[in-house]
C-alpha cells in the first residue's frame, strides 16, 4: 500500500499509482500523465487499442478518491501533444470533481492557455511553497527541496540467480524528489543512483523502499 | 578434445547413449542445475521452460533459463530439490501441450517475438538506413506496445501472432515430445558437483536468458537490491 516519508518536517504519502500526497497542505501531486498519447499515435496511423486511455482516467479517479485532497497539482506533461478527443474526456473528468487544479507547465504541454482556463485549471511555470519548489524538469535551487517529474524514473534491481527487474520508482536525492510517470503507455528511464539517494519502487500495489548496495566494479 | 573429456570425467561423467545427465552445483551466482538432452537449441528452449514451469508448481521459486545445443540450465537463488523432480516424473509427456502453453505465458518469449511482428506491422518505424527519423514523436518501444495490447486488447491479432509464432516456429512441440519419450527410457544420472564442469561452462556463461517465476513480486523484491555508485 502507501508509504509515508518525512522531508523538512513535512509528511508526504507515496502512492503506488505514482502520486504523492502532501499531508500538511492537503495537496495531491501527479506527474507525467501524458493524456492523449494513445489517440495521438492512433491519429498517425499506429493502431493502438482505442480504449487504452481509459486506464488513465480510472487510475486518476481512484487516487483522487483515495486522498480526497483539496488541490491536485500536475507536475507537467499532462497532455501529450496536440488536442484530440481525450481532452474532452479529461474536461468532463475535471468538471465532475471538487478539487482545485493546478498545472506546472511541462515540455509536452503545448495546448493554448485558454484551454486549461476553460476547465478552471490554473497554470504556472513553477510553484514555491515555503521550502518546497515544484517544477516539471529536475532543478537544484539553493534553499529549496524540489518535487519534479519529466524523467519517468525507473530502477534496476538485481539479485542472486541472475535475477533482474526494472520497476518505476520515486527517486529522492539530497534536495529533490522525482516522481514516476503516472500515465499508461509512458515507459521509464533507468536511473543510476549515487550514494545517499533513496529509491522507492512501485511493486504492483505496494511502494517499497529499495535496499541499496555499493556497485561492484 | 581429450583434455576436456578428462576434466569432465574428473568432476562428473561423459554420458553414454542410454544415460541422461543432470549436474547440480553452486557458484557465486546461485544454484545451477544443468540438463543434457543433446537435442539442439530449440528443443532445449522448450524443455527448459516446460521443466522450469513444472518445478515452479512444486514450490514458489524464480528461475533464470539458459540453453545451447547440448543442454540447458535452470539457475535459481535456492536449491532445487532434484530428487523430487525425478520422483515426481516431471519429464512426462502427459499434459505437455497445456504446460508448454502456460509456461510460454510465464516467460518473455512471446514478448521478444512481438518485437519483429510490430516492426513488420509498422507499429514502430526505425527509419531508413542513413536517413533521419522524422516521426520521432511517434516513437515507442515494442515492450510498451506489447504491454498496452496485453492489458487493453488481448485478442489483438498481432499479439496473438506473437504467441502463435513462438509456439509453432520456435518451440517444436513434436520434437519435444520425442525427446521426452527418449528421456523416459534413459537412466537418469544426477551428479552433484563441487564446481562447474567443462560441459556446463558455455551454458552458465550465456547472458541471453529467459525468466520464469512462481514467487510473488513482493517475495522477489525482498531478495534483490539496487546498486549505487560511491562518490569518490
Amino acid at each position: 500500500m502507501t508509504l509515508e516519508i518525512c522531508i523538512h518536517e513535512n509528511h508526504f504519502v507515496l502512492h503506488p499509482s505514482g502520486a504523492v500526497f502532501w499531508k500538511e497542505k492537503d495537496m495531491l501531486l501527479i506527474s507525467d500523465v501524458h493524456l492523449g498519447k494513445v489517440s495521438h499515435f492512433r491519429r498517425h496511423g499506429i493502431a493502438l487499442p482505442q480504449y487504452a486511455f481509459t486506464g488513465n482516467f480510472d487510475r486518476l479517479s481512484a487516487v483522487a478518491d483515495f486522498f480526497n485532497a483539496s488541490i491536485i497539482c500536475f507536475l507537467g506533461d499532462l497532455f501529450h501533444s496536440k488536442l484530440n478527443q481525450e481532452w474532452d474526456v479529461f474536461a468532463d473528468w475535471v468538471n465532475a470533481r471538487n478539487e482545485n487544479f493546478l498545472l506546472i507547465i511541462g515540455n509536452h504541454d503545448i495546448l493554448k492557455p485558454e484551454k486549461y482556463a476553460s476547465v478552471g485549471m490554473a497554470i504556472a511555470s513553477e510553484l514555491k511553497v515555503g521550502k518546497f519548489l515544484f517544477t516539471h524538469e529536475p532543478e537544484d535551487r539553493d534553499g529549496y527541496f524540489t518535487f519534479c517529474g519529466h524523467i519517468h524514473p525507473g530502477i534496476n534491481l538485481r539479485g542472486l540467480g541472475r535475477q533482474s527487474m526494472d520497476l518505476p520508482c520515486f527517486f529522492q536525492s539530497r534536495n529533490q524528489m522525482i516522481l514516476p510517470a503516472f500515465g499508461e503507455f509512458t515507459g521509464k528511464w533507468i536511473m543510476d543512483p549515487v550514494e545517499g539517494d533513496l529509491v522507492y519502487a512501485i511493486a504492483g500495489s505496494e511502494v517499497v523502499c529499495v535496499t541499496m548496495m555499493p556497485k561492484r566494479l | 578434445m581429450e583434455p576436456v573429456f578428462k576434466r569432465q570425467r574428473k568432476e562428473s561423467v561423459v554420458p553414454e547413449a542410454n544415460e541422461f545427465l543432470i549436474e547440480t552445483f553452486k557458484t557465486r551466482e546461485g544454484y545451477h542445475a544443468i540438463f543434457y538432452p543433446f537435442e539442439g537449441r530449440f528443443v532445449h528452449e522448450a524443455l527448459a521452460s516446460l521443466l522450469a514451469y513444472r518445478i515452479s508448481l512444486l514450490e514458489p521459486i524464480t528461475f533464470s533459463l539458459a540453453y545451447n545445443d547440448y543442454g540447458f540450465e535452470l539457475l535459481s537463488d535456492k536449491e532445487i530439490d532434484m530428487q523430487s523432480v525425478i520422483d515426481n516424473d516431471l519429464f512426462t509427456t502427459r499434459f505437455v501441450h497445456q504446460d508448454l502453453q502456460t509456461s510460454l505465458n510465464a516467460t518473455e518469449m512471446a514478448r521478444r517475438k512481438f518485437r519483429d511482428i510490430s516492426v513488420i506491422a509498422g507499429m514502430v518505424f526505425s527509419g531508413y538506413p542513413g536517413k533521419i527519423v522524422k516521426a520521432k514523436h511517434l516513437q515507442s518501444s515494442t515492450q510498451l506496445l506489447f504491454e498496452v495490447f496485453r492489458d487493453y486488447e488481448p485478442d489483438n491479432l498481432l499479439l496473438q501472432q506473437a504467441y502463435r509464432e513462438t509456439f509453432e516456429h520456435q518451440l517444436e512441440e513434436g520434437r519435444l515430445i520425442q525427446s521426452l519419450e527418449r528421456i523416459e527410457s534413459q537412466n537418469i544420472v544426477w551428479k552433484q558437483c563441487q564446481r562447474p564442469t567443462p560441459f556446463s561452462f558455455p551454458i552458465i556463461t550465456d547472458r541471453l536468458r529467459e525468466r520464469l517465476s512462481s514467487e510473488t513480486l513482493a517475495e522477489r523484491i525482498a531478495k534483490i537490491t539496487a546498486a549505487y555508485m560511491k562518490e569518490s
